[in-house]
């Protein structure tokens, strides 16, 4: 265990600031005196009784809320049945210099080219796809399987707490960042849910108490507040994380941020809630898990081959990650980002230039810590007589193996039992190098 | 660590109906430290008698929180009545008054002219720019009704019965028809018979739409709304259904769709034979033969009736109005009503208003954004013209109108609305209603206030008129401190958001 304390005087001296305990009553506006440091990092030093973060991983975990379609994604292209089941949505074979084809990963499978920001990552060797893999709860009601997806409980609906929230609650530290774990939107991820202290965050800019320059009747106004809410009920706890996160991110300058190494975000909701995580990564505030939606992927019609609303996301999706992947650079060694989605789509596809629910689908994980280069899973094939149910992709690796191994081996918790009730039978696949 | 049951978390959120020996331990659960709490039996889970309530005096808090859990918000002249002719007659006021607008509402909605269209004529529409749009002027009108409505309990009902059956307005024509669905299944059967209100949903053609059920065949049937039917608006998850019983419905729902562009009235609810399954179905163990459309209306009846839904309706009515984890003793005293009047909504809700556990629960159910919204609107008498200002206040605390996604509907606990970024946005709002820079909503506190010469009595008069009794000392003193030597006029604002943003008003 790394020691991460700081005098005033070390933290004087370095430019970058190391993990403190943001809730010592020391925080507070004291300025910096001759160091220069980039404008938006959080000014004020102060004696760190405790350590505060995750010993482990910083997770970033994104859900494709709709239901992706994994075939498009990482295409088996070598399958005849892909073009004989894909008419219209199925993409050209991999040909050097032609990006509007498949972009070529091993000889059996390639990426869809609005995927090209996923390129350099793959042969930097940090992504990993893991295909077929899914919930293995046959549902295809998006309510039910997102559900069984973030509370980590197929099947199971009497579990309230989200897989999330049950990490958080079992591992090994204490951590009383009001930023250990922040949903990015307005309402809190079900991943989340639970008696864990989870920061629901829109936006950091406009996370202020009655307007960005406090005056004093608001700074009164927020004392009365705090003074109201200052017993142990779950609203006074929740209410003071609240104002605990208010002050703290009132030290952070949004408006001067620039992602470093030229990192562009796109535009709209999926890469500002990136680039905010990426600021409190940087800004380590205690951030140990982030999760961040990116929805609009149930295409039943008019799905878009190489034009159109699913590469439209495909572009949004991998220009994000990418983005942060830049964005964070070195720390990038303890961040593991993966990617999921409640059920993949139909292999063939349907009168409407589009695709149906299926099963099987494709998760990234993307980190430091990542095995890359290699597409995993148990491919079971696309044929006729591989197909489950009504046509769809078979799902040989649970998700659960996946965030199993990503839980273990990077969050440093061993407890999967607690994290996953009801499954034991992990089957890991050394997507990722244990953190050690 | 064990798996955490649905029963113990919800005890971790601190949404059981507590005890009388712990309402007078809690806090904030609006329970004053200072005022005698009513003598009530704790709720039990076993089925022995429970005193009746007549044996115990109401006191004014009770009667006073009793109005605020059934209404978004009490008037002083609520507060009022109920007072005079006593609690039981003032719920039988507000159970018989007439579902609809009162006239007050009425004339502030009467230039939405989109209210009153068919289905045919919302799909056919024309938003060329200039007209009003109908989701648009809809999600104006609840927000009107909410606020200005004298007849409160029907349109926190009519709440209920939107999230019961929830409609996405954002799927394709669903953002029309929804207009409809709120005047001919909602309001129209907020309190009435679930039945009703049940079949009036399934013939409702922004459902069809919503759950895909317009487009399900005999050749490809869509099960989305069979299930829902059976796991969100009847039976329940825990109802004893198959998912062969959903299959079996999905292709007695064959052919409920909607008629198309060339129909005799395009968008409306349309029964097609030629899509319709015709084969023999089984559902629950009851056989239907071929019968067309006549199929559909049996189940909906043997559904309306069936144990399993008066359960789960019962439940749910119990988890509004009562708890976030409902007391099992009365979800069954509910059933038992709804059973007896053939599911009167009213007497189901009389039942649930005259328990003791309802009594007991008082001033314990956090409230969800819009509630809090409506509630703020109405205590602060402002003047409120809804649009996209109050809609992005809905938006940030998560509960922007007619907009949840799944057919679940918003959820009914503490622990999803409790949120961090949930009760910053509150402040907020509560900081710019009280000092009057939403454009949208006008106040004028110092109305409130303006026979105060102290600190002192501006205090107590805002907490009557927003809480309907005064706030316990220790929220006083807090209070009285913030106020410190200031005048009441320049004071009242700040009071005033103060109050609404405490925890005594984020609660009902």
């Amino acid at each position: 265990m790394t020691n991460r304390l700081s005098t005033t005087q070390e933290a004087l001296m370095n430019t970058k600031l190391s993990r403190r305990d943001f809730l010592s009553t020391f925080a507070s506006g004291i300025a910096y005196m001759g160091v220069r440091t980039p404008d938006w990092y959080p000014r004020f030093t102060f004696f760190a009784p405790q350590n505060v973060g995750p010993r482990g991983d910083v997770l970033v975990c994104i859900f494709q809320r709709g239901a992706m379609d994994g075939i498009n994604v990482v295409i088996p292209y070598t399958e005849s049945d892909y073009y004989k089941l894909r008419p219209t949505l199925a993409i050209p074979e991999p040909k050097t210099g032609n990006d509007k084809t498949i972009i070529n990963l091993d000889g059996k499978f390639g990426l869809h080219p609005s995927l090209r920001p996923f390129k350099e990552i793959w042969d930097a060797k940090q992504l990993a796809p893991i295909h077929a893999a899914g919930s293995p709860d046959p549902t295809h009601s998006h309510f039910d399987a997102m559900d069984y997806m973030e509370r980590g409980t197929p099947g199971e609906k009497q579990i309230p707490t989200g897989w999330l929230a049950r990490h958080l609650q079992t591992v090994a530290w204490e951590n009383k960042s009001p930023f250990r774990a922040v949903g990015m939107g307005t309402l809190l991820q079900t991943s989340l849910r639970g008696p864990v202290s989870a920061t629901s965050l829109q936006s950091i800019a406009e996370f202020h108490l009655g307007g960005r320059n406090r005056s004093d009747p608001i700074k009164q106004f927020q004392s009365a507040i705090s003074q109201m809410y200052s017993g142990s009920s779950p609203l006074d706890q929740s209410a003071s994380l609240t104002l605990q996160a208010t002050d703290m991110l009132e030290k952070v300058n949004v408006g001067t941020y620039k992602p470093a190494n030229n990192a562009a975000y796109p535009k709209g909701n999926f890469g500002t809630a990136l680039m905010q995580v990426a600021q409190l990564i940087k800004a380590e505030v205690g951030l140990e898990i982030a999760a961040v939606d990116l929805g609009g992927w149930d295409t039943h019609v008019r799905q878009g081959a190489l034009d159109g609303d699913m590469p439209d996301l495909l572009a949004e999706l991998s220009q994000g990650l990418a983005a942060l992947y830049k964005d964070l650079g070195d720390a990038m060694k303890k961040v593991t980002i993966v990617t999921m989605s409640e059920f993949g789509r139909r292999v063939a596809e349907n009168g409407g230039g589009g695709t149906d629910h299926g099963h099987g689908n494709v998760m990234f994980v993307i980190g430091g810590g990542v095995n890359g280069g290699k597409v995993y899973g148990d491919w079971p094939g696309i044929g006729k007589d591989k197909l489950d149910g009504p046509g769809d992709l078979a799902i040989t690796t649970d998700f659960r193996d996946v965030l199993g191994e990503i839980v273990q081996k990077r969050m440093l918790n061993d407890k999967l039992s607690e994290v996953f009730p009801n499954y034991s039978k992990f089957k890991m696949r050394d997507v990722l190098q244990k953190l050690t | 660590m064990t798996n955490l049951t649905r029963r113990d978390f919800l005890k971790l959120s601190g949404g059981l109906a507590a005890t009388a020996a712990a309402l007078a331990a809690c806090k904030p659960l609006g329970a004053p430290t200072d005022s005698p709490l009513p003598t009530v039996a704790p709720p039990t889970t076993s089925t022995t008698a429970i005193p009746t309530p007549t044996a115990v005096p109401i006191s004014e808090q009770t009667i006073a929180r009793a109005l605020r859990r059934l209404m978004f918000a009490p008037k002083p002249e609520d507060y009022a009545r109920a007072k005079q002719i006593g609690l039981e007659k003032f719920v039988d006021e507000m159970l018989s008054q007439p579902s609809g607008d009162d006239p007050n509402v009425a004339s502030k909605i009467k230039e939405f002219t989109t209210l009153t269209l068919s289905p045919t004529d919302l799909v056919e529409y024309d938003v060329d720019g200039k007209r009003p749009i109908p989701g648009q002027e809809l999600m104006k009108a609840t927000t009107l009704r909410s606020v200005y409505s004298s007849y409160q309990l029907y349109e926190m009902m009519v709440d209920f019965w939107t999230n019961h059956f929830n409609i996405y307005i954002r799927k394709n024509l669903t953002g029309v028809l929804k207009t409809a669905d709120d005047r001919d299944v909602v309001r129209k059967f907020a309190l009435g018979k679930f039945y009703d209100i049940l079949s009036a949903s399934a013939h409702s053609p922004a459902m069809m739409i919503y759950l895909d059920n317009f487009e399900s065949t005999k050749n490809k049937p869509n099960e989305n709304y069979a299930r829902e039917i059976l796991e969100l608006h009847t039976l329940g998850v825990d109802g004893g259904y198959t998912q062969q019983d959903v299959q079996e419905l999905a292709r007695v729902l064959t052919g409920w769709s909607v008629g198309g562009k060339r129909a005799a009235k395009p968008g409306d609810f349309e029964y097609r034979q030629a899509i319709h399954d015709t084969g023999a179905k089984t559902i629950l163990g009851k056989k239907y033969d071929n019968n067309g459309q006549q199929e559909g209306e049996l189940v909906l009846q043997a559904l309306a009736k069936h144990r399993s839904t008066i359960n789960y309706v019962s439940k749910k009515l119990v988890r509004r109005f009562v708890a976030d984890d409902p007391p099992q003793a009365l979800i069954a005293k509910a059933a038992k009503t709804f059973t007896d009047s053939d599911g009167d909504i009213p007497k189901v809700m009389k039942t649930i208003i005259a328990s003791d556990e309802f009594r007991a629960s008082l001033g314990q159910k956090f409230k969800r954004p819009y509630e809090f919204i409506v509630s703020a609107l109405r205590v602060t008498n402002a003047q409120v013209d809804p649009g996209n200002v109050l809609n992005n206040y809905l938006n940030q605390m998560g509960q922007p109108l007619f907009q949840w996604g799944t057919p679940d509907g918003y959820p009914d606990e503490a622990a999803a609305w409790a949120t961090t970024n949930g009760m910053l946005t509150r402040w907020n709002f509560a900081l710019a209603l009280c000092n009057n820079t939403i454009r949208e909503a006008k106040v004028d506190l110092t109305a409130i206030t303006k026979d105060a010469t102290t600190i002192d009595v501006a205090i107590d008069l805002l907490s009557m008129a927003f809480l309907g009794e005064k706030l316990p000392n220790e929220g006083k003193q807090i209070l009285t401190k913030f106020g410190g030597s200031a005048n009441v006029k320049t004071a009242t604002p700040m009071l005033a958001a103060l109050i609404i943003g405490s925890p005594y008003f984020q609660y009902r």
